[in-house]
């Protein structure tokens, strides 16, 4: 007989109560493992992508009035004549910055123009740079630009013309061949022309960028990406003068946002979880003692000391802990493995989980204590007189 | 020089600010084999001097020696060494650990001490054979009777070999018959050189034992004394 095999008796003898403080620690350890996981594999697929796309910086002329877009990004009213652009100079000075980790500027112009008698947007750019940029880009028909004579179209303004590769179409009275039709993408670029850049200006007489877009590599360091941001924007916004410099969310690093915000927001919803799983076994531990006054009374009497009882006390909670935090761990990398296959995570890494479970255990072992310090405290503060005259 | 010996100890409760004295400068003497028997009415003080004599009370003036001790000069946790050394408890209601086996309700008071399993368990079922219960040592408090209860819990007090056992009342929740056969038990154990000394109400116990304490508000009323006990 050990202290042991007395506390264990009585888990077993209360076994409702053991079974729910059990469930407890479970969907407690769980849910922190869990959205500990997620929320690892989410900044793991975060990272992965922007290693693959960069940090992206939209450069746009200061004071820009409300009117059209490209992607998403206000460029003015190219169909007004007070369009504001920024130099196409600023091209060649960006690139003589030299700043660290810039890998690709690609100048865009936006104008409006009339085609087969429909005003629409003429976008010009370089092709081979802005492909490098927008990876995503496809096409639906055709191929891309072999030289400056020819251009794509946007898949809705395709569609309402009814151009096809192989069409001619006269643009402010040159005629070009329409090589390919870019997939729709659901965005402003699908109502757009789009053709070189230099032979846009020259062709229409305009000179200047409506936007430039600029991409960066990811530090190394990570968690480093916002202050390098901070650092390019104001070395931007510092030695060009009239530009407004913003980053680029684009719809998978806002998707990962959102998750970011969601895990986070289960992440407090964890820790009430923790707080009422260590109230409840805080709660269950005084019941425990109150109802075994006449029994600590007993053992007193018997001749065990003090710190006899707390050990039996804080056994129990051991006991209850220490198998709710293998279960709970186990429990935490099954609904883990599958929020994360549900929310498109980075997957599994048996790094992380390894590394978790001494930490759980501890925390695991920390409620237990510290949940059950103050009854088992008081246990042993029990007068063996009064404890046994209640039996 | 007796085992026991309990000089002027007086014991005051308060109780909403108002003092009650329990018991008056008793002084007493137990030696070493005998069987003695506390009596009086309720609320005489018997009980109260059962708990102080067990190292479980502080007396408000006074002294305990036991073994030449100063029982209440030890710290409170050595007190319950000394518990664990020199003393057995028996209690009116037997007060068995409910969710323990006879066997593991006898190892409680050996799990504190440096004893192992096996060890722990043949102290255990010897104790449990000699009061008559070695077939019944897995059952649970609920499936024995009465007097196996008591039988049980008198292999409790036994089983670390106290000297002295002190009983609350031991016949007091038993049939005649029962009582009979436990107080047999305590004249065995007491034949052994065991020392006991025990609350009674029942005058048929006295039959078993040497000195009969009287007790009455808070006081040694008279004290009798039998040479041969039978």
């Amino acid at each position: 007989m050990r202290l042991l095999d007395v506390a264990l008796a009585h888990l077993k003898l209360r076994k409702g109560r053991t079974a729910f403080l059990l469930l407890g620690m479970v969907l407690c350890l769980g849910t922190l493992v869990s959205f500990y996981l997620l929320t690892h594999s989410l900044q793991a697929e975060y990272h992965r992508q922007l290693e693959q796309t960069g940090i992206r910086l939209l450069v746009t002329p200061e004071g820009l009035e409300t009117g059209d877009s490209y992607l998403g990004v206000p460029v003015g009213s190219p169909v007004r004549s007070s369009q504001v652009l920024l130099p196409k100079e600023y091209f060649q000075e960006i690139r003589q910055l030299e700043m660290t980790g810039l890998d690709l500027v690609s100048p865009k112009l936006v104008l409006a123009s009339e085609v087969m008698g429909r005003q629409v947007l003429l976008c010009g750019l370089d092709l081979q740079l802005e492909r490098a940029l927008q990876d995503w880009w496809a096409l639906e028909t055709g191929d891309f630009p072999k030289n400056a004579e020819e251009v794509i179209v946007g898949f809705d303004l395709a569609g309402s013309l009814g151009l096809k590769p192989g069409d001619q179409v006269l643009i402010s009275g040159k005629t070009y061949l329409v090589s390919g039709i870019l997939l729709p993408a659901g965005r402003g670029e699908d109502k757009l022309f789009f053709k070189d850049w230099e032979e846009m200006m020259s062709l229409t007489g305009v000179e200047g960028i409506s936007l430039m877009e600029l991409r960066f590599q990811v530090p190394a360091q990570q968690g480093s990406e916002d202050l390098a941001v901070e650092e390019w924007i104001s070395s931007l916004e510092a030695n060009l003068t009239g530009v407004k410099v913003t980053r680029v969310i684009d719809e998978r690093e806002a998707r990962q946002e959102l998750l970011m915000r969601i895990s986070q927001f289960a992440g407090y919803g964890a820790l009430i979880v923790f707080l009422l799983n260590w109230l409840m076994i805080a709660v269950a531990m005084m019941s425990s003692v109150k109802e075994r006054v006449g029994e600590i009374g007993i053992l007193r009497a018997m001749g065990y000391r003090q710190k006899h009882i707390i050990k039996i006390i804080m056994l129990e909670a051991g006991m209850i802990t220490g198998v709710g935090g293998i279960l709970g761990f186990a429990a935490g990398v099954f609904l883990g493995a599958f929020l994360i296959h549900l929310l498109g995570g980075a997957g599994m890494n048996w790094a992380w989980i390894l590394w978790l479970f001494l930490p759980v255990q501890v925390l695991s072992w920390l409620i237990g204590l510290t949940a059950a310090g103050y009854p088992a405290y008081k246990a042993a503060q029990l007068d063996p007189v009064p404890a046994l005259r209640q039996l | 020089m007796g085992l026991i010996k309990g000089i002027e100890i007086s014991k005051v409760y308060e109780s909403g600010g108002e003092r009650v004295a329990v018991l008056h400068n008793i002084s007493l003497t137990v030696e070493a084999g005998d069987f003695m028997a506390l009596m009086g009415p309720s609320g005489s003080g018997k009980s109260t001097l059962l708990t102080i004599l067990g190292a479980l009370n502080p007396p408000t003036q006074g002294k305990l020696l036991v073994d030449g001790i100063d029982v209440y000069g030890l710290k409170q946790e050595r007190r319950a060494d000394f518990r664990s050394h020199y003393l057995g408890f028996v209690f009116q209601q037997f007060h068995l650990i409910p969710y323990l086996t006879a066997i593991e309700n006898v190892m409680l008071p050996l799990a504190i001490l440096p004893y192992s399993h096996q060890e722990q368990r043949e102290k255990a079922q010897a104790v449990l054979e000699k009061v008559g219960l070695g077939s019944k040592l897995n059952r649970l408090p609920n499936q024995l009777s009465g007097g196996e209860q008591e039988r049980v819990a008198i292999a409790r007090a036994i089983v670390n070999q106290p000297p002295i056992i002190l009983a609350d009342e031991p016949t007091g929740a038993l049939d005649t018959a029962t009582g009979q056969e436990i107080m047999e038990l305590f004249r065995e154990l007491n034949r052994e050189g065991l020392t006991i000394v025990m609350v009674t109400h029942n005058e048929e116990t006295l039959h078993y034992v040497n000195k009969t304490v009287m007790i009455k508000d808070g006081v040694i009323e008279k004290i009798l004394v039998k040479d041969d006990a039978p």
